[in-house]
């Protein structure tokens, strides 16, 4: 598509990538956390222990998770079905990617339906392959807190109960998708034109990303040109290549004691055996 | 005899490298270098982690009268640094096959002088011994960047040089001291020292005597003026032997003769030098950020990443002194992976400027490759190297207080700031005249990070070979620091 | 050590005679040959010990020792003579008889049992330096090197000539045995005459030994001599100035450490600080190594203000290290002075393309001087540091490392040229007049010879010391 990457100039590519739109589908239904894909035993997983610290949280995560599914089937349908959004020419480049794109996706694809089998929970009859993976580098956490490596201790009525929420939620999301953007074919509203309050935040994704602008990244700069710019150079390198200097501007102060005159030479011997001799026999003096 | 061997045997080799001529004598150092490797490897297999090796030891009278003794041994920290070394060698020098330096029987003879240097100073037992090795291990290192170095080479590497003696003349005078507290006909061997006894104002002078030679090899801030300079000055060869190996010589000089030999100037001096380091951590990588020279850049990452492995060994805890370890071996993967790569890139478009830089990947998909691979290292992303060491060594400062580890964790999303913009700024964007022209990388080039990329998934894996390998060590050398 | 001193005294006379022969040729194989008779029949002593010349003087390992060192660096100097065994006219036979009358004052300031010997000795060894110091009959600034060191040395003789008297006078002896056996009896109530009398006779020595505040003619008779004289005062004269001090202070004034070693801590310190701090100015490599010998001075200085029982092995070692080095950079010196031109630091500008040899023996020897290890100056220096810090010096060691910092600086400002500047770049001399030639130095076999010498042993000595140490 030329690097077209808005939703709002696609459409109905399912029938011009018939390849891409079927990977995608799959991964979309395994991100959903729909069973049997991948993604429901993962994130089965995660939301079992959260529940397991705090139900409230669990209740966040699973309205996270509902929304997953819910952009995620609204991108699917408003890329893949309805009619062609784009231009005209776009239209007619349409083709599917070469095998060296297809390939990957059909193998990430193919993972994402049946990768989940690697790790089904005993709840299921299954075994967790992959949950002492990394173990010595966590081996010292587990030694901190042990209970938090440890099985799960709820019921399986229990996990069956969290895993029915969990999926209900997702295909509730999806349903909310299919009738907006399937039976309605609503598009989201194009550049420019005046978006509700509401809507304008959650387009400008919160403003988060000014915020970060101003708050971090522009004092972050500043801060990084004043270190390297006055502080590296002003104050340390100075201290260091001013010990340096001193070392030098001084040899040329006690070089010129070096006249060449013969009678201040001796006067200088002089001088020291004077001191010497004072010093030596100051028990005398005083 | 094998740990004497791997002393002796690059002096051998450089020293016949000296007397060949013309560009053949690079793949003979590389020959040379790989044997040395294959003499590591076989100290690997000769080593038992849990107990002791008197086949790794060696012991000779040197300076009888004095009990001063030429005597190494290798426990599993000596073992991964020198492993460390010896594959890092052979990468270095693959990686000049690509250009051709001036006089190179002289520049590869340094090269290998300075590998027995470095084995040296990781094995020797003997005070005076290490030092020795110590400013061995320097003088081919300056006489490298100071004379195939770049413009302002002369001025730079005379800093360096006499900045870095300076400091190690202060731990001259501490050992020498040190040397003087033992018992008997005085002994300056290792185990003598870690049997002393002495006042905690004593040790807490002798602290510092230690550190500022050490926080300067390293460097830690503030001591670390010479860095960036001598790195972004020197020819790669010696910039990678600069950052991949000799600063790791300041970490394992704490870890060796600094922790276990003033137990007490630690316990009063230990949070001063960690707070040091957590400044260090954050002061390079904000600079980093701001670098238009991408040797630069990766200059003051690496002066970033030394400050968290220093803080971690302060922090006196397994976790810390084990991610140090680690990341020791890593750090040195990724950060000769890196500057080769600034080499490669540097040496097809003749300037090390990011802003001239950008599109790069259009013309060189495997260069794109690798450096990702080695970024993410360095960056500490899961399941590379990086993530291993740091992820410990944040645990270890952490368990010692979790102020600092908040603030020390701040590299983790800073080094993505500065090696990301380094990324997008060579990799992405639009092609200029300058990298339109940018070829892939050759085969030699990909046989010498390919090492590189594999130890970072290896590492970042299956760290726990080298966990295994180390860690009775470390608990020794903590034990040693407790029971004081 | 008797013997030689009547061989090394014949040898000199024949020597003058040698002058009448047509072929000048033979002179310096002669010569050599002579050294190392004398060299020979030093050894056959070792491990005896006895007086001779009526108590005049004694032999023991020590003297033995450094005899052999200064007999050793005698041979090491004078194949460096080429240019004057070249030069229509020149006296060379007489230069060799002086350099031969020098080394019997020096072998007698090494062995004397009596004050009066050491001031012979002394005497005998400075006269023939102010000589030596003015050869270069067409050099101005040789001329008034030699009159500045004539003047200067007088004064300081008379000085130390006094001081004997004094001592005379306090404890009825001139013999070292005597004036301990009263310091020793008389503990306590030791007579001010006494205290007076030392304090000159130090004043004497420590001026031959150029220590601050009586350095003041070493950089101008340094830079003014003839490079091969000075090479030959700043070593031997040295090694001799500290044996003697030495002795006289171990042998017969330990009873009083007390009273000397605050003046000799504060002479330490003094001719560290002004050797290299004021090294680091000059700009000719010739003047650094005068006030490189007057820093050196001031380190072992060190090893006598912490008199001990290892004084004697790291004041032996690190004179012979000092003299190794000191040899090979006035070599090299001469060498480059007379095929470049000057004796500024840019008159080695590439050295290390065009003579690879020659530069890697100079930085061998810089290394050596700085005290960098695996060179026989780094073990020198740290025989001296222990010494000290066993006698609980800390402070002294503090300065000394400081210093030794310092060093780095200036010695490696010279390696620094060799290897790191091109020759290609026009070099200029200071007054801009004269374009320097940066051509390939021809390095005669004779200097081969010496510099492979000195540069082989001072990288032994660096790694194996046990060839010196286990002597004592």
């Amino acid at each position: 598509m030329s690097n077209e990457q808005d939703v709002r100039s696609m459409g109905g590519l399912r029938k011009y990538l018939p390849v891409t739109f079927l990977t995608f589908l799959i991964a979309t239904i395994a991100i959903a956390g729909i069973p049997p894909f991948a993604g429901f035993f993962s994130k089965d997983e995660i939301l079992m222990h959260v529940y397991e610290h705090s139900p409230i949280m669990w209740v966040l995560a699973v309205i996270g998770s509902m929304m997953t599914s819910f952009y995620m089937f609204r991108l699917l349908f408003l890329t893949f079905s309805g009619s062609f959004r784009g231009t005209h020419e776009q239209k007619h480049h349409l083709h599917e990617s070469p095998a060296s794109m297809t390939i990957p996706l059909i193998v990430l694809a193919i993972l994402s339906a049946a990768g989940g089998f690697i790790g089904i929970p005993e709840a299921l009859g299954g075994h967790n392959w992959l949950s002492n993976f990394m173990s010595p580098l966590y081996d010292l956490s587990r030694r901190v807190r042990p209970e938090s490596f440890g099985e799960t201790h709820l019921s399986h009525s229990t996990e069956y109960m969290l895993m029915g929420v969990s999926v209900g939620a997702a295909l509730i999301a999806l349903v909310i998708a299919f009738v907006l953007y399937v039976s309605r074919k609503s598009v989201p509203a194009p550049e420019g034109e005046r978006l509700p309050a509401l809507q304008n935040l959650v387009y400008n994704k919160y403003y988060i990303d000014e915020l970060y602008n101003n708050l971090i990244v522009k004092p972050l700069m500043l801060l990084g040109d004043f270190l390297y710019g006055v502080f590296e150079f002003f104050v340390i390198d100075l201290i260091v290549n001013g010990v340096g200097k001193a070392v030098q501007a001084f040899s040329g102060v006690v070089r010129r004691l070096q006249t060449g005159a013969i009678g201040f030479y001796i006067f200088a011997m002089v001088i020291g055996i004077v001191v010497l001799l004072l010093f030596n026999f100051r028990g005398f003096i005083l | 005899m094998i740990t004497i061997f791997l002393i002796a045997f690059p002096i051998v080799a450089g020293l016949i490298t000296l007397l060949l001529k013309g560009e053949t004598v690079k793949r003979f150092a590389f020959l040379l270098s790989l044997v040395e490797l294959v003499a590591t490897l076989y100290a690997v297999s000769q080593f038992n982690p849990a107990g002791i090796n008197p086949a790794l030891a060696f012991s000779y009278p040197w300076i009888e009268s004095l009990g001063i003794s030429f005597s190494g041994n290798i426990d599993g920290i000596s073992l991964l640094l020198v492993i460390l070394t010896t594959l890092l060698v052979p990468v270095i020098i693959l990686s000049t096959f690509g250009r051709s330096y001036a006089n190179p029987s002289a520049f590869y003879a340094l090269i290998l002088f300075m590998e027995a240097g470095l084995v040296g100073v990781f094995t020797a037992t003997d005070a005076f011994l290490f030092y020795l090795f110590w400013e061995a291990a320097l003088i081919p290192v300056y006489f490298l960047a100071g004379v195939w170095g770049g413009e302002r080479r002369i001025a730079v590497t005379f800093k360096f040089f006499i900045y870095t003696i300076f400091g190690s003349l202060f731990m001259l005078l501490a050992m020498t001291y040190l040397y003087f507290q033992t018992p008997g006909t005085h002994s300056s061997s290792l185990e003598a020292f870690y049997a002393l006894d002495l006042t905690t104002g004593t040790q807490a002078w002798l602290f510092w005597a230690l550190f500022i030679a050490f926080a300067i090899k390293m460097p830690v801030f503030p001591f670390h003026t010479w860095q960036p300079d001598t790195y972004a000055e020197s020819p790669t060869p010696a910039t990678m032997l600069l950052a991949g190996i000799m600063l790791k010589m300041g970490i394992y000089g704490v870890i060796r003769w600094l922790l276990p030999v003033v137990p007490a100037g630690v316990a009063q001096w230990g949070t001063t030098a960690i707070i040091l380091s957590v400044i260090g951590i954050v002061y390079g990588s904000i600079i980093a950020i701001r670098q238009r020279d991408i040797k630069r850049i990766l200059a003051y990452s690496s002066f970033a990443h030394v400050g968290l492995m220093s803080a971690g060994v302060f922090s006196l805890s397994t976790e810390g002194m084990q991610g140090a370890v680690v990341q020791m071996l890593a750090h040195g993967v990724n950060v000769v992976g890196l500057f080769f790569i600034a080499e490669i890139i540097g040496r097809r478009i003749n300037t090390r400027e990011l802003a001239q830089m950008g599109g790069i990947t259009q013309n060189a998909p495997s260069l794109t490759v690798f450096f990702m691979i080695l970024l993410l290292g360095s960056v500490a992303l899961p399941l590379t190297n990086g993530f291993v060491g740091e992820f410990l060594l944040l645990y270890g400062v952490f368990t010692f207080n979790p102020w600092y580890a908040a603030v020390a964790g701040l590299t983790i999303i800073l080094s993505a700031v500065y090696m990301l913009r380094l990324f997008q700024g060579t990799m992405f964007g639009e092609q200029n005249e300058l990298t339109a022209g940018m070829s892939d990388l050759t085969l030699t080039e990909k046989i010498a990070l390919f090492p590189l990329a594999f130890m970072v998934f290896w590492i970042g894996m299956y760290p726990a070979p080298f966990l295994k390998l180390t860690e009775p060590a470390v608990q020794n050398l903590l034990q040693q620091v407790v029971q004081q | 050590m008797f013997s030689s001193l009547i061989l090394l005294s014949v040898f000199g006379i024949l020597n003058l005679f040698l002058g009448f022969l047509k072929s000048r040729s033979w002179l310096l194989p002669v010569t050599i040959l002579f050294l190392l008779t004398a060299l020979g029949a030093v050894v056959l002593d070792w491990n005896k010990s006895f007086y001779f010349l009526n108590y005049m003087m004694s032999t023991d390992n020590v003297s033995v020792a450094f005899t052999s060192i200064i007999i050793l660096s005698t041979v090491l100097i004078i194949p460096l003579s080429r240019a004057y065994v070249r030069t229509e006219g020149a006296p060379v036979a007489e230069y060799y008889a002086i350099l031969l009358f020098s080394v019997v004052g020096a072998i007698m300031m090494v062995g004397f049992e009596n004050l009066l010997m050491l001031f012979i000795g002394l005497e005998t060894l400075s006269i023939a330096m102010y000589v030596l110091a003015g050869s270069d009959k067409r050099n101005p600034r040789s001329h008034e090197a030699a009159l500045k060191y004539l003047l200067m040395g007088s004064f300081a003789t008379g000085i130390l000539l006094f001081g004997v008297a004094l001592l005379y006078g306090a404890t009825g002896s001139f013999g070292l045995g005597g004036i301990k056996a009263y310091v020793v009896s008389n503990a306590g109530n030791i007579s001010p005459l006494l205290y007076l009398g030392l304090s000159f006779v130090l004043v004497g020595i420590l001026f031959k030994l150029s220590v601050a505040p009586f350095h003041f003619w070493t950089p101008d008779v340094y830079d003014g001599a003839p490079t091969l004289f000075t090479a030959f005062m700043s070593t031997i004269v040295k090694t001799a100035g500290f044996a003697a001090l030495f002795k006289i202070l171990s042998v017969s004034f330990t009873g009083v450490y007390n009273f000397w070693w605050v003046m000799m801590a504060a002479a330490t310190v003094l001719t560290l600080f002004i050797g290299n701090i004021t090294a680091v100015y000059q700009s000719s490599f010739k003047r650094m190594l005068a006030y490189s010998s007057i820093s050196h001075a001031g380190y072992l200085l060190i090893a006598i203000t912490t008199l001990g029982p290892a004084s004697r092995e790291s004041i032996l070692f690190y004179s012979l290290a000092y003299s190794l080095a000191t040899i090979t950079s006035f070599a090299v010196l001469m060498l480059v002075n007379e095929q470049r031109g000057g004796e500024g630091y840019t008159s080695f500008n590439g050295l290390g393309k065009q003579n690879p040899f020659l530069a890697f023996t100079l930085t061998v020897a810089m290394c050596s001087l700085a005290g960098i290890p695996l060179t026989a100056g780094f073990l020198g220096k740290l025989f001296i540091f222990l010494n000290a810090l066993e006698k609980g010096f800390v402070w002294l060691l503090v300065v000394a490392v400081l210093m030794s910092a310092v060093g780095i600086y200036y010695y490696f400002r010279v390696v620094i040229a060799m290897y790191m500047k091109g020759s290609s770049e026009e070099v200029m001399l200071s007054d801009g007049k004269d374009v320097l030639t940066t051509d390939k130095i021809v390095v005669p076999g004779s200097f081969q010879v010496v510099l492979a010498i000195t540069t082989a042993l001072t990288i032994l000595l660096g790694i194996f010391p046990n060839f010196v140490m286990n002597l004592f």
